[in-house]
């Protein structure tokens, strides 16, 4: 499924496309698997941006096709929409606040199709959407023009204002209800209504100050639940299944040498070399002196066959923690 | 994850399936029966009997056999629906505190959720005993023509029954799912659904992977129940004539006289003459038994029915109106229902659409199955096709002299929402009610009232100045909520229309909890 929920045409969606990528950048390491909201992060962006654009975007816009298409591409279209926002699709996830937002995406389609599908109201609104949005007193002035020379209708430019308008708007509702909820202690749904307050009003600076603020508060909570859950798991010796939740914790919270080992002592289960020497290492340089990184470290170049690193890890163990017989074994093994 | 399985409830039989192994199985009953009949019975010695065991019995305990209660779900007991099932119905039927309709059974007042749940306590039972596990969660089917009050005393069923009801959906809709399910052509179909007590069709668009909701209309009050009386009205005044004699008052004689009926029903749509014989149906004053022997004819019964089969016609004509399709636009018509088996309703429908309509669907288990797929889909987390829905009912508010103003148009999709302008009528009018109705009838009186609530903080203004802004809102699950905000003041009014049952929420708490624990009894 592509991300065809990006309006192709749409002028206001690409001149605030900017702030949309900071975001996204100060976002990227929440984990894939958000405990709040069991949508993939990319479809809740996908979400996000969607709902900013509603404002400014025409029914064409909203249903991704082009003025001139015919009644069965006008129903392709809406199909697919369908199949992507349909709050239905996600009936048993947990949505958080993506369920209101996919509920009034979802909506902007159904009026959309309406108008689009019946002949005399696509008519209507094809000649509507050419007038210019002002008000009747005051006199035409002319059109302006893009950079690019292209002629770009004043009622596209009123829009864009209007969009601008009430983005700041929701933004502000949205903020508003952020700290409501920051106040009751729910920290993920307030993180996830600042991102949206953010995605409807990327350059308020207040905003992401208070995402600054809020995330590690909620990447802490997040991580040690994520590392609970692993944990059970590995006890069941499902390694398979702990590494994902180890790995998001570890990214949430990058310092903590316990948790990168863990990611490594998994991902070894799993025959992943790789990704255990990398979290392995990164263990080792976040605290020299710990015997059990070390283990793992010899472990690991054993599994890539590499007996005199292995070897060297673990007279190392054994000399940070003499009384370790396990150690005592492997070195006398030989 | 506990299973989640699809039900049929419908007025004469009931149905039960869900999705195994990605295949849609109808779920046999231990008789191995497909459908269980939708009737409960209270013996004389005070056991609860449901589905085939109640039938079985029904002759002999006419009085305290209850069938058909799915035409009575949601109604007044003073509606013109109920007044005439007082008449017809041989078990009684008495008024409710709240004016909803209950019946005596022995020693005991039942309320229709009551019944309704014990019915879809036999279902999930079925597949409990076939799954061998406990099952939670259902999605339940009703005529597409149910109002809100229906579809929720469906629902407190439901619970009732101690099931978790994700959605009700149409019956229609779900033959629907049920035919499109692995199909990827654009379609547009015709589902002609003539069941036991009501009539539906819906026009719907296939495409790869969705299926649309065109249209929907029906009648919540007309099915195969009323083919029956007519056959038992033509064989009570064949004997009268005959005897001089009435069966009328005689309850056993006429619960006799409803089965041979259905039977009859039955076999001509297969043969075209059949012998009605009910040997000592009653005696005579002197004590002289009276038998009734009557040969119908396929012709005669055509005769009898053809206006119910007529009034099918005008309903489809407004669904392929409100979708704006001519009949020739249909590509498949399904017939679903056990009454579209008689050929002269087969024989109409073709004539209607101009087309044979497909064979390929079993009219009695298509809807139960439709429902498994939409469990699935939303309780499973299975890919299956995605259902877009409409909202079968206008729905807007009660304006100055009655009338009624629709804010949402029968046959909208949904989730949806949509806004409109009202104003005052009298100067410096403060405060403004605003009264939630739904139906079709331009009467506000005549449509039913879903909730009302008042907006005051009106800006004081000469009539008909203040711009006050109506919105309706239904979400995916089909729950209505409506706003009423002044523009000058900003001053905003809001309810969520709570679908009312016809019980009280104290009730249906205290009916969940007393068959709860009787369901544990009976396993203890």
């Amino acid at each position: 499924m592509g991300s065809h929920a990006r309006p192709e045409n749409d002028l206001a969606a690409e001149s605030a496309a900017d702030g949309e990528d900071a975001v996204a950048e100060a976002t990227s390491s929440a984990p894939a698997r958000q405990l709040g909201v069991e949508i993939p992060a990319a479809l809740q962006a996908e979400i996000r941006q969607f709902a900013r654009g509603l404002v400014s975007m025409d029914y064409y816009e909203v249903l991704g096709i082009a003025r001139d298409v015919d009644e069965a591409a006008i129903r392709r279209a809406f199909f697919e929409r369908s199949k992507r926002f349909h709050p239905d699709r996600y009936f048993n996830k947990q949505m958080g606040v993506y369920r209101e937002l996919l509920t009034e995406i979802y909506k902007r389609i159904v009026v959309a199709h309406e108008v689009l599908r019946d002949q005399h109201l696509r008519k209507d609104y094809a000649k509507r959407l050419d007038l210019p949005r002002r008000p009747a007193s005051e006199k035409p002035r002319p059109s302006l023009r893009s950079r690019k020379g292209l002629r770009v209708p004043n009622a596209a430019l009123h829009r864009l204002g209007q969009q601008v308008e009430t983005g700041r708007k929701k933004a502000r509702q949205h903020f508003q209800e952020a700290m409501i909820t920051k106040e009751r202690g729910d920290w993920q749904r307030s993180v996830e209504l600042v991102r949206l307050a953010i995605t409807f009003d990327p350059r308020e600076k207040s905003y992401h100050d208070a995402l600054a603020e809020l995330l590690p508060r909620v990447n802490l909570e997040l991580a040690s639940e994520l590392r609970r859950k692993a944990q059970v798991l590995l006890a069941r010796d499902d390694s398979a299944a702990a590494l994902p939740f180890f790995e998001d914790a570890a990214k949430l919270e990058p310092t903590d040498a316990e948790l990168a080992n863990l990611v490594g002592v998994c991902a070894l289960n799993v025959a992943d070399l790789k990704k255990a020497t990398e979290y392995t290492e990164r263990a080792i340089s976040l605290e020299e002196n710990n015997p059990s990184f070390r283990k793992t470290r010899a472990r690991i170049y054993r599994a890539a066959n590499q007996p005199e690193e292995a070897r060297r890890q673990f007279q190392r163990a054994w000399e940070l923690d003499p009384l370790d017989e396990e150690v005592k074994a492997e070195l006398a093994r030989r | 994850m506990s299973r989640v399985i699809g039900i049929d409830l419908g007025t004469t039989n009931s149905c039960v399936a869900m999705i195994e192994d990605g295949q849609p199985v109808v779920i046999p009953n231990t008789g191995g029966y497909k459908t269980t009949p939708s009737m409960f019975a209270v013996t004389e010695d005070g056991k609860r009997l449901v589905g085939h065991l109640a039938k079985r019995q029904a002759i002999t305990n006419s009085k305290n056999t209850v069938f058909a209660a799915k035409r009575l779900i949601g109604r007044d007991f003073d509606s013109p629906e109920v007044t005439k099932a007082r008449t017809l119905l041989p078990y009684e039927l008495i008024a409710g505190p709240n004016n909803d309709t209950r019946v005596q059974v022995v020693d005991r007042v039942y309320t229709i959720p009551e019944i309704t749940g014990l019915v879809l306590r036999e279902m999930k039972r079925v597949a409990e005993e076939y799954l061998g596990e406990p099952v939670q969660e259902a999605v339940i089917t009703v005529p597409a023509h149910f109002n809100d009050a229906q579809r929720q005393t469906t629902r407190d069923a439901g619970r009732i029954a101690g099931l978790e009801v994700l959605r009700i959906i149409n019956e229609p809709t779900a033959a629907a799912l049920a035919y499109g399910r692995g199909r990827t052509e654009s379609e547009r179909l015709a589902i002609y659904d003539l069941g036991g007590g009501t009539f539906d069709i819906s026009i719907l668009q296939l495409g790869d992977g969705v299926i649309e909701v065109l249209s929907t209309a029906g009648d919540t009050n007309l099915g195969g129940e009323d083919f029956d009386r007519r056959i038992v009205e033509y064989l009570l005044e064949k004997f009268e004539e005959k005897e001089d004699a009435s069966l009328r008052e005689d309850a056993m004689a006429l619960q006799r006289l409803k089965d041979a009926a259905e039977k009859a029903k039955c076999d001509l749509s297969e043969v075209n003459s059949s012998e009605v014989n009910l040997p000592f149906i009653a005696a005579d004053d002197d004590g002289q038994a009276l038998h009734l022997s009557v040969v119908l004819e396929r012709a005669q019964l055509e005769q009898l029915v053809a206006d119910l089969i007529e009034r099918t016609r005008g309903i489809c004509d407004r669904a392929l109106k409100d979708a704006n399709l001519e009949p020739g636009d249909i590509d498949q018509i399904l017939l679903v229902g056990g009454q579209t088996r008689m050929p002269l309703c087969q024989k109409q429908v073709a004539k209607f659409f101009g087309k044979v309509p497909n064979k390929g669907v079993n009219p009695d288990e298509v809807v139960a199955v439709g429902a498994a797929i939409q469990a699935s889909m939303l309780g499973e987390d299975q890919p299956g096709p995605l259902l877009v829905d409409v909202t079968p009912l206008s729905l807007g508010i009660a304006t100055v002299g009655g009338h009624f103003a629709r804010i949402i148009e029968r046959n909208t999709t949904v989730p949806t929402a949509r806004k409109e302008i009202f104003t005052s009528t009298r100067d410096n009018q403060r405060a403004v009610k605003i009264r939630v109705l739904q139906g079709e009838s331009e009467k506000a009186s005549e449509n039913d009232l879903l909730g009302e609530f008042v907006l005051t903080g009106v800006r004081p203004a000469p009539k008909g100045e203040p711009e006050i802004e109506v919105t309706f809102d239904i979400d995916a699950n089909g729950i209505v909520s409506v706003s009423a905000k002044d523009l000058a003041t900003n001053q905003e009014q809001s309810i969520q229309v709570n679908p009312r049952g016809t019980l009280s929420p104290e009730e249906l708490e205290k009916l969940t909890e007393d068959y709860a624990s009787d369901e544990v009894a009976a396993k203890g």
